[in-house]
């Protein structure tokens, strides 16, 4: 359903290549992908496994880097960051969920949620309580501020995830598989957050393998053999 | 606090038994460390602050009987501070029927107050009463006598008399018991006098008003004594200035020891270094994938660094917790043990602060420092590989040499997987075979040290192939005692030998410490010298001399072929060396001189006279050496020999063990702490290779191994790294060892020790490291069988 697209562009990727050295020779995930995303869009990159879709988020999110083309997010050039520059640059700009929450087993929930801010400077010590716990509080978490993780169940561990994700109120969420390990119910819930936070405003980019939720984002983006099939309009997933 | 820090303290508190891994590593190399730096700096503080204040002598000079007349010209004599008269005399005191304990006997001032090598009263009563002694505290284990106790004691040629123990003193100017192998004891003069002993000194000491530091400045006032004394119409038998002055007796052997214990305690900081790399890359590679979180999130390299770094800090702050409470535990334990062997008072113990200072700065500093390097590989490594859990490159190819010596092998499917477990992570094995084959490398030289110093000692008193040796209070016609000594049942032989003591006369003019001259037979069967350099006496030789190696302490520019002058009886000898031997004797105790009878007696005369017996009998072993000295002792007196002393090879032997207890309790003390750091490596780097396979064990488990089966893996693995490292520390136990017989014994000895490897040291060390190996292997991967498996696959 929702996209509210501003027509601003917030992601564009120019002939992306991306290639491995593995011990079977050289592998090419990504072949010349050209990709353009709105600020505002709720986009669903969508492929079999192997296709090459988490390689394209991890372009997007500078945590892996081209072989070859260019990649621009929020109007920077990812190629000419530096390591620090980046991770500086990811803290302030995306908010990452992945599939297995990866949130830090020996913080607490609350502090989970604080660590982007801490990292990236944001706010004092207060502020950041106090951000953590509307945060907690808007995921229906409160109560689950003082747990470490390993106490909550999937689905309460992805809210935490998502709420880690928008601590630092970046513009764009990249989430990989975000309920590609959530029972239905569950993933549904979730699904249902991105939505509302798409609505209002964010730039929403979440790899999935679920036909009916990437049914449900604005635009969806189908991946195979590390190319963008055309036309891309809500393929058959795996 | 920030969230961050929560991570560090979480990370800490999260996994106990690694925690306490790595405070353990670091711990163990921080007290050893502090204990000993603390032990060297207490030991060397008190031993000079207490010398000191004991007012020590600048010189002695020996001369005829004089009185305080004579003391009196001294103390004008300009630049002399102080000076005393001094009467020493040579005595036995009676340790069992007809055992003999070697002691001097110093003349105290009635009121017991020494103004120069001040002697403090200990327990008991003070001064020294009348027809009563006051023994060395150092020494009164070795008259076998308590206080309050009558011992019999004799001086030279005279009478022996019964005499109560009435107290203990404390004298801090003469080498302790244990070194010198002599007693010492404390009378008045009136007391010397009922012994039979003169009332007169024959000493003089005195203290320089400046330089005291200054030897020729000292040596510059000694010859102004010197002629103050031969002014007096006597003459001056010798001059001892101290060299270096102001150094007690057993500083000339501490560096040594104190040098062994400083390198144990930087070799143990070094190993743990090992255990720490090890522990924190496994740490790392633990968690790397929350490290690649943490990059996603907005992490700096810089911040993330930050991070392990105060976490490696946290596991040194730690540390501290049990090392410094350790280490002055370990402090005092040592400067007890030490203090009371070099009969040094450590008045109060206190911690140096300084050494506290140093253990922080190394409990915090080594693990970071060392924790740097797998921190800045795993923090450069690319987010998307952290986030992918990826440590290190997968391995490419096929391990194909390695896979054809486990088929040639015909191994089990388990034992090589467990060779390749060994092998699959090679940074983390070599830093565990360096440390713990650095370990067993020491723990095997201590112990090869060990043994040769016992070695050497053995062959040492083998040398010496008489089995008692009697010393006359004056000379004798040796037939006479030959005949004598013969008619006592068991000797088998006896050879007739003069002894005197010689003054080395520097070029100079000065005299040197006094050496024990012995002249024997050339041909003497009594004796085996090992020589070092040169050859044993001719018959055919003239004036020839060979010396003791401990004589180039004191004069180390001397060499076989040169010509030397000995101060004896009044006159002036020049003699040739011909040879140095080697014997256990320590530097601070004289060194002796070998001359030809025939050669001495031409030059001092006494032909066909002798002073000393040394004795061959049938039976060699301690009760046949006291039976045999019992005897001679009871037919020497019987026909009317006035003996001065008789010893024993058996009590030789018992004087040179004990003095080398000292040693072997470091070299012992050194093992084990070096034991229990390797030891320590090998249980640490298994106990993390078994938690890090936790997954693995889980995968294998799930198909099919029982958990017999993943036992016998892990366990293969533990003993496998195990016996490498024995291997290794084997073989570099070879030249570390030969290495420290060397240096050990030129220190010490003045001679290397005779190498003799420690086979059992080998073997215990194989032990050791097999016991350790399995424990460590089993006991987490009995944890780990315990879980199911759906646990074991979740683990992280």
């Amino acid at each position: 359903m929702t996209a509210t697209s501003t027509g601003e562009v917030l992601i564009s990727l120019h002939n992306v290549i991306k290639e491995y050295e593995t011990a079977a020779g050289a592998y090419v995930a990504l072949r010349g992908i050209n990709l353009r995303i709105d600020r505002g869009e709720f986009v669903a990159i969508v492929g079999k496994s192997g296709s090459g879709k988490s390689t394209l988020i991890n372009m997007i999110t500078g945590i892996d880097r081209s072989t070859s083309g260019e990649v621009r997010v929020a109007g920077v050039d990812l190629g000419g960051l530096s390591e620090g520059k980046l991770a500086v640059w990811r803290g302030r700009t995306i908010g990452i969920i992945f599939q297995f929450f990866q949130l830090l087993p020996t913080l607490t929930v609350a502090e989970n949620v604080m660590l982007p801010m801490d990292f990236c400077n944001i706010g004092t010590a207060r502020d950041r309580r106090t951000r953590a716990a509307a945060l907690l509080e808007r995921m229906d978490l409160s109560e689950q501020a003082d747990k470490l993780p390993a106490a909550l169940s999937g689905g309460q561990q992805q809210r935490v995830a998502i709420a880690r994700a928008l601590a630092n109120d970046p513009p764009l969420l990249v989430a990989d598989e975000p309920t590609g390990n959530l029972d239905s119910r569950t993933a549904d819930s979730i699904f249902h957050l991105f939505e509302q936070l798409a609505e209002q405003g964010k730039t929403v980019v979440m790899v999935t393998h679920d036909k009916d939720l990437s049914n449900r984002a604005g635009r969806a983006v189908v991946v195979a053999d590390g190319q963008i099939v055309d036309p891309p309009v809500h393929p058959p997933v795996a | 606090m920030r969230p961050r820090w929560h991570k560090v303290f979480r990370d800490l508190r999260s996994s106990p038994t690694r925690t306490i891994m790595v405070v353990i590593s670091i711990a163990i190399g921080v007290f050893a460390f502090g204990a000993i730096l603390a032990t060297r700096t207490i030991i060397i503080e008190q031993l000079h602050t207490s010398y000191m204040a004991i007012n020590p002598l600048s010189a002695t000079i020996t001369t005829d009987a004089f009185d305080d007349d004579l003391v009196d010209a001294v103390r004008r004599v300009p630049g002399v501070a102080q000076a005393q008269g001094v009467r020493a005399v040579n005595a036995r005191i009676a340790t069992g029927p007809q055992q003999w304990q070697d002691t001097t006997l110093f003349v105290l001032p009635d009121d017991g107050v020494r103004d120069i090598g001040v002697v403090k009263p200990w327990h008991g009563a003070w001064p020294p009463p009348k027809n009563a002694v006051l023994i060395e505290r150092a020494s009164l284990k070795k008259i076998k006598a308590a206080v309050g106790d009558i011992v019999r004691i004799e001086i030279v040629g005279q009478d022996a008399r019964d005499i109560p123990v009435a107290g203990l003193t404390y004298d801090l100017s003469l080498p302790p018991a244990v070194i010198s192998g002599q007693a010492d004891g404390y009378i008045t003069f009136d007391t010397l006098v009922w012994l039979g002993g003169p009332r007169s000194y024959n000493q003089i000491q005195f203290v320089v008003s400046a330089g005291r530091a200054d030897v020729a400045h000292i040596q510059a006032i000694a010859d102004e004594v010197g002629r103050v004394i031969e002014r007096s119409g006597r003459t001056v038998i010798n001059t001892d200035v101290p060299i270096p002055p102001l150094q007690h007796p057993v500083e000339l052997i501490l560096p040594t020891i104190l040098f062994i214990l400083t390198t144990l305690g930087f070799l143990s900081l070094l190993i743990s270094g090992f255990l720490i790399i090890n522990t924190i890359s496994a740490i790392l590679t633990q968690q790397t994938r929350q490290i690649g979180i943490m990059k996603a999130i907005g992490a700096r390299a810089d911040q993330i660094t930050g991070l392990y770094f105060a976490l490696s800090a946290g596991f040194g702050v730690l540390a501290l917790f049990v090392a410094v409470p350790l280490g002055i535990l370990g402090a005092y334990g040592m400067t007890r043990f030490m203090s009371d062997q070099l009969n040094v008072d450590v008045v109060n113990f206190r911690f140096p602060l300084w050494v506290l200072g140093l253990q922080m700065l190394a409990a915090l500093i080594v693990p970071m420092v060392t924790a740097a390097v797998p921190i800045r590989a795993v923090v450069n490594r690319p987010a998307r590989e952290a986030l992918n859990g990826e440590t290190s490159a997968p391995p490419v190819g096929k391990d194909a040499p390695a896979g054809r010596l486990y088929e040639a092998l015909n191994l089990s499917r388990p034992t090589r997987l467990a060779l390749r477990n060994t092998f699959r992570r090679r940074g983390r094995l070599v830093r565990t075979l360096i440390a713990l084959a650095l370990g067993g490398g020491v723990f095997i030289t201590v112990m090869t040290v060990r043994t040769s110093l016992f070695t050497t000692l053995d062959e040492s008193i083998a040398s010496q192939r008489y089995d008692v040796e009697v010393q006359f209070s004056r000379s004798y016609r040796d037939s006479l005692a030959n005949q004598s000594v013969l008619r006592v049942p068991g000797v088998t032989s006896v050879e007739s030998l003069l002894r005197n003591t010689a003054f080395p006369v520097y070029p100079d003019g000065t005299n040197g410490e006094g050496l024990n001259m012995r002249a024997m037979p050339a041909n003497t069967s009594m004796f085996a010298p090992r020589m070092t350099s040169g050859r044993w006496l001719l018959p055919t030789d003239g004036q020839a001399v060979v010396l003791t190696t401990n004589y180039l302490t004191k004069v180390p520019s001397v060499r076989v072929g040169d010509e030397i002058t000995l101060h004896i009886n009044g006159n002036d000898y020049t003699w040739h060396v011909v040879g140095f031997i080697e014997e256990m004797v320590p530097p601070t105790s004289p060194a002796w001189a070998y001359v030809t009878i025939d050669a001495y007696t031409q030059a001092l005369g006494g032909v066909g006279r002798t002073d000393t017996l040394r004795v061959g009998s049938v039976g060699h072993d301690a009760a046949s050496h006291t039976a045999i000295s019992m005897a001679l002792e009871q037919r020497l007196t019987a026909d009317g020999f006035a003996l001065r002393l008789i010893h024993t090879r058996t009590e030789d032997r018992d004087i040179l063990t004990e003095r080398f207890n000292i040693l072997t309790g470091v070299l012992t003390m050194m093992s084990m702490i070096i034991g229990t750091v390797g030891g320590l490596g090998l249980a640490g780097t298994m106990s993390i290779n078994v938690l890090e396979r936790t997954r693995e064990i889980g995968v294998m488990r799930a198909i099919g191994a029982s958990d017999e089966a993943v036992q016998q893996i892990v366990l293969s693995e533990g003993l496998v790294i195990g016996v490498i490292a024995w291997l290794i520390g084997t073989i570099i136990s070879v030249p570390m060892s030969m290495g420290m017989c060397y240096a050990f014994g030129k220190a010490l000895l003045n001679t290397p020790l005779s190498w003799i490897y420690s086979v059992s040291g080998v073997a215990l060390w194989l032990g050791i490291v097999l016991l350790i190996a399995s424990v460590a292997s089993i006991l987490p991967a009995r944890s780990a069988s315990r879980l199911t498996v759906r646990e074991v696959l979740a683990y992280e």
